[in-house]
């Protein structure tokens, strides 16, 4: 189980020209409208509403589609970004497109009922009766605020994770059914061949990617590994470990620190694709991981049977040992945290000087606390444990109390992952304690709550 | 931050390429303008109906207002800034006035998504005596054809220029018959 994998070194380059893909994407987006306006469009009061609509829909599409190829789960962006920081950048800019589009909406009703001296719902009929694919278009329209309205927080609280994720996947019809609007009827793209295959591109290229990274790739790996559930074992009150054996594991690309979306194909937990962070570092045959009582269907996992297939997703997750660059790595986590500093121990082990800082709040919390002391004692003092259970107020987690903790923390890389509010502050501390951003890795697990 | 500077450089390279390779055509229509008319070569200056002493007999100087419906609006400036042109004070006007043109003048042919729009008029002694779409769109289009074309007939003559309101619910086709209007009333130097 110890055994640790090849680290790959990782490198910004990827991200950073993805970045100027994006911003390139949304000058052509933003050339397709100044590249065919009329002067008449700007003439009269309804005629700039009617252009700022088209605008609006423009833009408002490219957000929605770059949000989409945000979750397209294309592997160098996974692993330049992270999947939690690439789920949170989907979550921020999914309320603009809706807002932008919603806008797009308003305002070419209001503009052309202008333009033409009509009443608002005479031109919205004459909208949907006169032009081609308008219904469709209402329908996608209906579906992306419904699918943004169940996701605003409070609506979201309040339902479950499977009703809320199937209407968000009517997100996928919604685009689907708006295309076609689009390209037929938008007046930047008729008798403008160049602008439609742009425009036809960036839809197919979306498609394409999601098709092929965020479905097949999955499946076919998964049938590739044939992993199956080979024992659970139970750790502490309320937390087992679920051990899975497969084959070719190797073709995963795993590391300690990443995490999977695990799919156990048994009753009631097949249209579930859990999250969970691998809680040491995959082995030729073996994976294993390490999961608390969250939620009804993380406690029925206890139950799940060995010979159960697995599904998986992944990796995910930019949380790897690669990412560091110092001989000394302080490894923190909080609570459930643990388990992909658990990993990452394996990852480092042998190659570099470690620090690991439990933090819990009860002494029961301490979760495989058993087996990182047998490591720590057998490291030859290479890997030194701190367990800090209490409250907030004992281990307020700042630059004075870590420090002394460990005296070489600033020179260190620093990797945490646990709840929001110990990120933070560790990352405080890192801050006051001159920690450049490159040595500081973090993961949120916010959203991996169920 | 880095990520950031480089989405918006990327946009503004984006954006400024493409402009560079094909600047806005901000006039309106692609029209080919037959005798010393200013219709069509209009630069930026469309509000800038300045001066009504210009004959201006048939294009509008009251402010373009009418004009058909949606994406029309354009040729109806400029054709409002013909009169008002930006170098010469008083255009094509002295040709209209003096001599009583007569003829069959045939409009560019516009492409408005369903079809093509193509206008001929007769014009005799400077007056529009008729109007027809020698192209329209057909087929399972001709609904729109059906219903507006002779109405927009009825609107020219009574306009006895390009000033018309153009036809609600097909504003393709109005669109359509209103740039080829145009370009057969500047071909007639009307």
């Amino acid at each position: 189980m110890t055994q640790p994998t090849r680290i790959y070194k990782h490198s910004s380059a990827g991200t950073d020209w993805a970045a100027l893909a994006l911003g390139a994407g949304l000058g052509l987006t933003l050339a397709l409208q100044l590249t065919t306006v009329r002067l008449s469009d700007f003439n009269t009061f309804y005629s700039i509403v009617v252009s700022l609509s088209r605008l609006t829909a423009l833009v408002g599409t490219y957000f929605a589609v770059v949000g989409m190829f945000l979750i397209a789960r294309i592997p160098w962006v996974e692993r330049g970004v992270g999947h939690d920081r690439l789920v949170t950048w989907h979550r921020k800019l999914g309320p603009w497109s809706l807002y932008l589009i919603g806008a797009h909406v308003f305002l070419i009703i209001v503009g052309f009922a202008g333009q033409d001296s009509i009443p608002l719902y005479k031109e919205l009929w004459q909208f949907l009766t006169l032009y081609e694919w308008m219904w469709f278009a209402l329908a996608g329209f209906v579906l992306m605020v419904l699918a943004g309205v169940t996701s605003y927080k409070k609506a979201r609280a309040k339902m479950s994770y499977e009703t809320w994720w199937m209407v968000h996947v009517l997100t996928y019809a919604a685009v689907a059914a708006s295309f076609m609007h689009q390209i037929v009827n938008g007046s930047m793209f008729v008798g403008h061949p160049l602008n439609k295959t742009y425009w036809i591109s960036l839809y197919v290229a979306m498609g394409a990617s999601i098709l092929y990274w965020r479905f097949w790739v999955p499946f076919y790996r998964s049938m590739k590994v044939n992993l199956k559930v080979a024992k659970v074992v139970v750790e502490g009150p309320g937390v087992v470990s679920v051990i899975m054996k497969g084959k070719h594991l190797d073709t995963l690309n795993a590391q300690g620190g990443q995490f999977f979306g695990w799919r156990f194909l048994a009753k009631g937990h097949f249209l579930m694709s859990h999250p969970f962070s691998l809680s040491a570092a995959p082995t030729e045959k073996h994976l294993r991981i390490t999961v608390k009582d969250l939620g009804d269907h993380s406690r029925s996992l206890a139950f799940i049977k060995p010979g159960t297939r697995v599904f998986v997703e992944g990796p995910y997750g930019a949380f790897t040992a690669g990412r560091s660059t110092q001989p000394h790595v302080v490894l923190v986590g909080g609570g459930v945290g643990i388990t992909p500093v658990r990993a990452l121990m394996d990852e480092f082990s042998g190659g570099a000087q470690m620090d690991v800082i439990f933090r819990a709040s009860k002494e029961e919390d301490l979760v495989l606390k058993a087996e990182m002391d047998y490591l720590a004692n057998k490291s030859d003092g290479s890997i030194r444990v701190h367990y800090l259970v209490g409250s907030r107020k004992n281990h307020p987690m700042d630059a004075n109390s870590l420090k002394a903790l460990v005296p070489q923390f600033a020179d260190s890389d620093i990797y945490i992952c646990g709840p929001e509010p110990l990120v933070s502050a560790v990352r405080k501390a890192a801050v006051d304690l001159g920690v450049p951003k490159n040595r500081f890795h973090d993961e949120a697990f916010a959203f991996h709550k169920e | 931050m880095k990520r950031a500077y480089l989405i918006a450089g990327g946009t503004v390279g984006g954006l400024g390429a493409v402009l560079a390779i094909t600047p806005p055509q901000l006039s309106s229509g692609d029209l080919n303008i037959a005798g010393g008319t200013a219709i069509g070569s209009v630069s930026t200056s469309a509000s800038a109906s300045s001066s009504p002493t210009a004959v201006a007999t048939q294009t509008a100087t009251k402010g373009s207002k009418p004009v058909a419906t949606k994406k029309a609006t354009a040729a109806a400036t400029a054709a409002a800034s013909g009169t008002a042109a930006t170098t010469e004070p008083a255009p094509q006007a002295p040709a209209a006035s003096t001599s009583a043109v007569s003829g069959t003048f045939t409009g560019p042919s516009v492409n408005v998504n369903y079809g093509n729009v193509q206008v001929q008029i007769t014009v005799v002694n400077g007056r529009i005596t008729d109007a027809v779409a020698v192209k329209a769109p057909s087929g399972k289009n001709d609904r729109y054809t059906n219903m507006a074309v002779p109405t927009l007939k009825q609107q020219t003559l009574a306009a006895q220029s390009a000033n018309i309101k153009g036809v609600s619910g097909a504003s393709y086709t109005s669109y359509g018959w209103f740039t080829s209007l145009q370009g057969a009333l500047a071909q007639a130097g009307l």
